[in-house]
């Protein structure tokens, strides 16, 4: 267990360098920052300044060389657009990010674990049939688009819920519902998939024909041993939740990394693109990891090394 | 022979549609997508214009007619969809076979090159990447081959894993064929299945995340009509005129319902054993 762990870890350290080093290219393929920093009449002597400023004057390897050495310090300079340290940005944005990306989660995994078991249970009814009818919508319908219909419904129409912004838990509504549709399409689908394989096994008849009820069969026997896949996709969907965050964010104007990030992008301020992909890599690594060692708890079968 | 299913056969419908629209756009198209008409911005749904003519869907802030634009934006979705899931699959499935095939560090090297890949969100690297290169159509394609090509290679590498211990590839091998024909004539006919349920499934991946990115401003350029910038037009009038927003965002989720399906589709058809490899 401690040297998958540690194996482990270190395939994150690989991936968050290999992340930078891509960044650290893309910047240099993106040309000459000055000509968007400085006014147009600035002369060549500003030019220079600022470029020594940024540390941009030096040669290529040493500038990848301390950009790496930043990375690991946690420090990647100030952000070209606010002149504050672009980790502290991230930082302070990255709690909103996480509120609706865990509120999504939720909302998602309470909606699709029952529905993917009464699927499961009502196999080829019009109980089965609605559920994926909207496990369809949810897995097609463009995020961006799902939230412009709600803010046109609740927001504009009923004057409900507010559009935008993050001032109390009216506000968390619906970005986490847009956000979470598309995750509870997917866990259903798993979940009534993994129920069924489950509940056609030998051992859910026999324990059946012992007279057990139905829902210690379901939820004691049947989930439990569904619910390693359940996991795996939910691990799998975290990618897909942050980088629905990064649409959900600008259309709902969330205060997190996302929107942070396609600002960032807009504005091309590189310190707080690479502290935004950091934090979002990074974040998408861990709960990966986290994922997999609890999949390797709820099912002994499963070794980790 | 099976009947087909009702929703492959609905999939192929709408795809039907879409593809005659692309390529007769010019001739089913009431208007000429970027013809304004200031005097009629923001027609509701059929409106009458300036010349007499019908606005079906209404028309945008400039006067545009959007039942022509979302006809044309056919065009930047399928030319987007096929380039991207093509080159992707043109970096990606060499990249796995050589991770298969060629040795140890060739397995690590693809291996770790693609988790690397897959582990930032795809709309964020897309967007970075495309605010270097510039909005355009081909940028797009580059876009999403830079990065998707890691989801071609995993699954082609996995498939290879099984392949390389079938006994006409270790005939192949100990008869003396060499590596490259073995793989082009024997291995990479026998993952076509798998890999076109995966290629299908890209396309309905490439119609989403193209249109998220226009939706963004960083997809498609902006005098080109598209499902994306139209939502993105229709975002800043949503208060006022819905119509902007519904019908392209209808015709992206059509679009992908109707992939997904026939990936689907595809998917039961193929034998059963590759299942465990796609899910």
């Amino acid at each position: 267990m401690l040297t998958y762990l540690v194996r482990r870890s270190l395939l994150v350290v690989v991936t968050i360098w290999g992340v930078m080093t891509i960044l650290f290219g893309l910047q240099h393929l993106s040309g000459d920052p000055t000509l968007l920093l400085l006014p147009s009449d600035a002369t060549e002597e500003m030019r220079r300044t600022l470029l020594h400023q940024l540390g941009l004057d030096r040669s290529l390897p040493v500038q990848y060389l301390a950009f790496l050495g930043h990375t690991l310090t946690g420090n990647l300079g100030l952000s070209w657009k606010f002149n504050q340290p672009a980790f502290g940005i991230v930082a302070s944005a990255f709690p909103a990010t996480l509120e609706l990306t865990g509120a999504a989660l939720v909302l998602a995994l309470a909606v699709a674990i029952p529905l993917g078991i009464l699927a499961a249970l009502h196999r080829d009814t019009w109980i089965d049939t609605m559920a994926s009818s909207i496990a369809v919508l949810g897995q097609s319908m463009p995020v961006y688009w799902s939230g412009l219909l709600l803010i046109l419904l609740f927001s504009t129409t009923l004057r409900l819920l507010p559009s935008m912004g993050a001032e109390g838990l009216a506000a968390l509504i619906l970005p986490a519902v847009t956000l979470g549709f598309n995750t509870m399409a997917r866990i259903e689908r798993i979940t009534r998939a993994s129920m069924l394989e489950v509940l056609g096994q030998d051992f859910i008849r026999t324990i059946r024909a012992k007279g057990m009820p139905e829902h210690l069969v379901l939820f004691r026997h049947g989930l439990r041993n569904a619910a390693v896949p359940i996991v795996s996709m939910v691990g799998l969907q975290l990618g897909g939740l942050l980088g629905g965050a990064v649409i959900i964010e600008t259309v709902f104007a969330w205060p997190g990394v996302g929107r942070l990030a396609v600002n960032a992008v807009y504005a091309r301020d590189f310190p707080l693109v690479h502290a935004a992909c950091l934090v979002v890599t990074l974040t998408f690594c861990l709960v990966n990891m986290l994922v997999d060692v609890l999949c390797a708890g709820l099912n002994p079968q499963i070794r980790l090394e | 022979m099976r009947r087909m299913p009702t929703k492959a056969l609905l999939g192929i419908a709408v795809l039907a549609v879409v593809v005659v629209c692309a390529l007769l756009a010019p001739l089913i198209a009431p208007y000429d997508p970027n013809d304004q008409d200031i005097l009629n911005s923001l027609a509701p749904p059929l409106t009458r214009g300036a010349e007499g003519g019908l606005h079906l869907l209404g028309t945008d802030r400039l006067g545009q007619d959007i039942m022509s634009r979302i006809i044309y934006g056919t065009r930047v979705s399928l030319i987007v969809a096929f380039g991207a899931a093509g080159a992707s699959a043109l970096v990606g499935v060499p990249l796995g076979l050589a991770a298969g095939f060629l040795g140890r560090v060739a397995e690590s090297a693809v291996l770790v090159l693609a988790d690397m890949i897959l582990s930032i969100p795809f709309i964020l690297l897309a967007l970075v990447v495309m605010s270097v290169l510039g909005a355009s159509l081909f940028n797009l394609v580059i876009a999403f081959a830079m990065v998707r090509w890691a989801q071609f290679a995993r699954v082609a590498y996995a498939l290879s894993l099984e392949l390389r211990e079938r006994e006409y590839v270790l005939a192949c091998r100990a008869g003396g064929v060499s590596m490259p024909r073995t793989l082009l004539v024997h291995v990479l006919p026998n993952m076509l299945g798998p890999l076109t349920v995966i290629f299908t499934l890209e396309l309905a991946f490439a119609v989403l995340m193209e249109s998220g990115l226009s939706f963004l401003g960083l997809g498609a350029p902006p005098e080109t009509p598209s499902w994306g910038g139209m939502l993105q037009e229709g975002r800043d009038e949503l208060d006022t005129a819905w119509w902007l927003t519904a019908a392209p965002g209808l015709a992206i989720m059509a679009t992908v319902i109707a992939w997904n399906f026939i990936g689907d589709w595809v998917r039961d058809r193929l034998d059963p054993r590759t299942q465990g490899v796609l899910r």
